[in-house]
């Protein structure tokens, strides 16, 4: 497997290719502007005991992540929100980290696109 | 794939890059995208869009999909707008959840294209078959309300025929609902200008505007008839042959029709297709059943119609009954029928007579119960009475003249060419009709019209030999030649003479027919006793007047008759 393959499904994005035809670069953008910043505010929403808004944040995250064929960021997402939802809020700082650091890989990748 | 018609869709989603792709996805596919960000924004871009599909992100800040679905449907009304919910949710309760509250589908995450396109295109289709639905029932709505409306024109127009009834007369008594006549019943009471009282109740088959169109030309004919002092005899004939003309196959009235004379004590009735009807005899409370003995109206041709009637005596406070069979058959909740037994029972109740009416009517709803009532009740009661205790007859509504011409002289001459194929007796008829007081004997006046003038026609005119119809082989005879004689008839006339005075008691008319033939000995006939000379003979000339006589060389014959204001 190539290494963008490990993070990005190519197929999915060839697909999104054309379906958006000329505003593929803007929907990169887009994703990626949107995805730092709710990273971000992930991040600090992780120092309180907001349980309920740090699943609905990761769902969201999950949710676009996967429209754009970000597979195994995906999975770390849905993680966080499994972990919110059955309560097993110990380990969700680990989670996190792991989900950002894939993230950097699939934004390296993605902007090597643009 | 190829989509339907442009669509106006309304994707809500607080995901910019999700709302991005889906936008694509649905303007490649020809729609038109409008955009909402949360719920609440979703609700407003709604009310203000209106746009045909809603798509809409389950999990939103503000206003989750949920609720916005929700608010949508209330707002969207009777128009169809199918809300497809975006999610990433895969546990079943939750998409369950989606769907109840109101959502009709749902897109997961990671977006399909081809999915969604074909789930925009099934919605669309399920839209137009909305739409189309609600159109028609829209006019089926409509078309109900027209036929409601004809059907209470046609109820007025027939209450304008009838409304000159006495069914309100101290001694009628009766029910029926006030539509009945879309049940086919119908129900008619009139005072003949002679005293006495005309009364019909009738079933016409079939529902709705079908079974009331008949009732009109039956009242109209019955009133009119009536009126202008028609026998019942003619008027049921008259009614039948109507109903004969103008009904199609298999539409026909059951009737009882009455003619009831306070002055004689008596009910004539004739009866035809309906239920038994009972009489009352109040004095020593026993019933008695008059079958029904004739077709129901509408059914036969004229020739074949038998008008005669059944007379019953009746005395002060006898009650006869009249029903239609919606008594019989009037169900309970066990679709059992009332029947003629339990009918039969209440009149072994030792009731007052005055309550076997209501006990009837009583006995029929407790049977029914709570069952829902077709009210297809129709039940009449007719009392003999003094007629002093009824008010006077309206006389001046009758339709047409109460004098009629009471001074006149008329004379018919008819000549070869007409004897051979035409019959003056109905125009002749018509015009003696003309006079009210010989209407009541319009059956007595044809006969003996018959009489003389086939008298004048084949032993005047044809020269034809009566005793020649004494044997079988005689009577053939007779009739080839008749038919022989009328072809090559050349010469020979009849001469009808009509002329009616008034008189003290009433009127006096005279009918002399006089034809061209030899005539025959007239002395000869005192000394015969029950003649066959002419024809049926000459009691039954003597049987239909008040007096005769033969005159000139036997080939004019003059008839009287009398006849009084009864």
């Amino acid at each position: 497997m190539s290494n963008i393959e490990k993070h990005l499904d190519v197929a999915m994005l060839n697909e999104l290719k054309e379906i958006m035809e000329n505003d593929f670069l803007s929907l990169l953008e887009t994703y990626l502007s949107d995805s730092d910043q709710r990273i971000k505010a992930l991040s600090v929403l992780l120092e309180t005991t907001n349980f309920e808004e740090i699943g609905q944040s990761a769902h969201s995250l999950k949710g676009s992540s996967s429209n754009i064929g970000a597979h195994v960021l995906t999975n770390y997402f849905k993680q966080i929100e499994e972990a919110v939802s059955s309560n097993q809020t110990g380990e969700l700082t680990v989670f996190f980290t792991q989900a950002a650091e894939e993230y950097q890989h699939v934004k390296k990748h993605l902007l090597s696109l643009c | 794939m190829q989509s339907l018609d442009q669509l106006k869709i309304l994707i809500a989603d607080d995901n910019d890059s999700d709302r991005m792709i889906l936008s694509s996805i649905i303007k490649q596919q020809g729609h038109c995208v409008i955009e909402a960000y949360d719920g609440i924004n979703a609700v407003e871009v709604y009310q203000r869009e209106r746009p045909d599909i809603v798509l809409l992100d389950v999990i939103m800040p503000n206003m989750d999909g949920m609720d916005a679905a929700k608010a949508i449907k209330s707002f969207a009304g009777e128009k169809m707008v199918p809300i497809i919910f975006l999610t990433s949710l895969t546990d079943a309760s939750s998409l369950a959840k989606c769907l109840d509250s109101g959502g009709d589908d749902f897109l997961s995450k990671p977006y399909n294209k081809i999915i969604l396109q074909a789930k925009i295109n099934a919605f669309s289709r399920m839209r137009n078959m909305h739409a189309t639905l609600q159109k028609q029932r829209d006019i089926i709505a409509i078309n109900n309300k027209h036929l409601l409306h004809e059907q209470q024109v046609a109820k007025a127009v027939f209450d304008n025929v009838a409304h000159s009834g006495c069914l309100n007369a101290v001694n009628l008594k009766h029910h029926i609902s006030p539509l009945a006549i879309f049940n086919g019943d119908v129900l008619l009471a009139a005072r003949k200008p002679s005293g006495g009282m005309h009364l019909l109740l009738g079933d016409f088959t079939g529902h709705g505007l079908p079974a009331a169109i008949g009732a009109m030309p039956l009242a109209e004919v019955f009133y009119g008839m009536t009126a202008k002092g028609f026998s019942l005899t003619d008027i049921t004939r008259e009614i039948n042959a109507k109903l004969k003309s103008i009904l199609p196959l298999g539409v026909f009235c059951c009737a009882c029709v009455m003619d009831l004379s306070f002055r004689k004590k008596t009910l004539e009735v004739w009866l035809g297709g309906l239920p038994d009807c009972y009489l009352y005899r109040s004095e020593s409370g026993t019933r008695e059943s008059l079958a029904s003995t004739h077709l129901p109206l509408g059914v036969l041709g004229a020739e074949a119609f038998d008008a005669s009637t059944t007379k019953l005596k009746m005395d002060i406070n006898d009650r006869f009954f009249a029903w239609s069979d919606g008594i019989h058959e009037a169900r309970n909740a066990n679709h059992e029928m009332f029947g003629d037994e339990r009918l039969m029972k209440v009149f072994e109740q030792n009731l007052p007579v005055d309550e076997l009416f209501d006990g009837v009517l009583t006995s029929v709803e407790n049977f029914v119960g709570s069952c829902e009532q077709d009210d297809d009740l129709t039940l009449f009661e007719v009392s003999m009475v003094q007629e002093e205790l009824l008010e006077g007859a309206d006389i001046s509504i009758v339709a047409g003249s109460v004098q009629g011409p009471m001074d006149w002289k008329m004379t018919y001459e008819l000549r070869p060419e007409t004897l051979k194929n035409y019959n003056p007796l109905p125009l002749i008829l018509h015009v003696l009709m003309e006079v009210p007081g010989l209407r009541p004997i319009s059956g007595q006046l044809y006969t003996l019209l018959v009489e003389l003038f086939s008298n004048a026609f084949e032993h005047g005119v044809l020269e034809l030999d009566s005793s020649l119809k004494k044997t079988s082989d005689g009577f053939s005879e007779y009739y080839k030649l008749r038919t022989q004689r009328i072809n090559a008839l050349s010469v020979g006339e009849i001469k009808i003479t009509l002329d009616h005075k008034h008189t003290k008691d009433g009127g006096r008319l005279i009918i002399i027919v006089e034809d061209s033939g030899n005539g025959f000995d007239i002395s000869s006939i005192r000394s015969i006793d029950g003649c066959t000379y002419y024809g049926r003979g000459i009691n039954l000339i003597a049987s239909l007047c008040n007096s005769f006589e033969f005159q000139g060389k036997g080939n004019i014959v003059q008839a009287e008759l009398l006849w009084n204001h009864d």
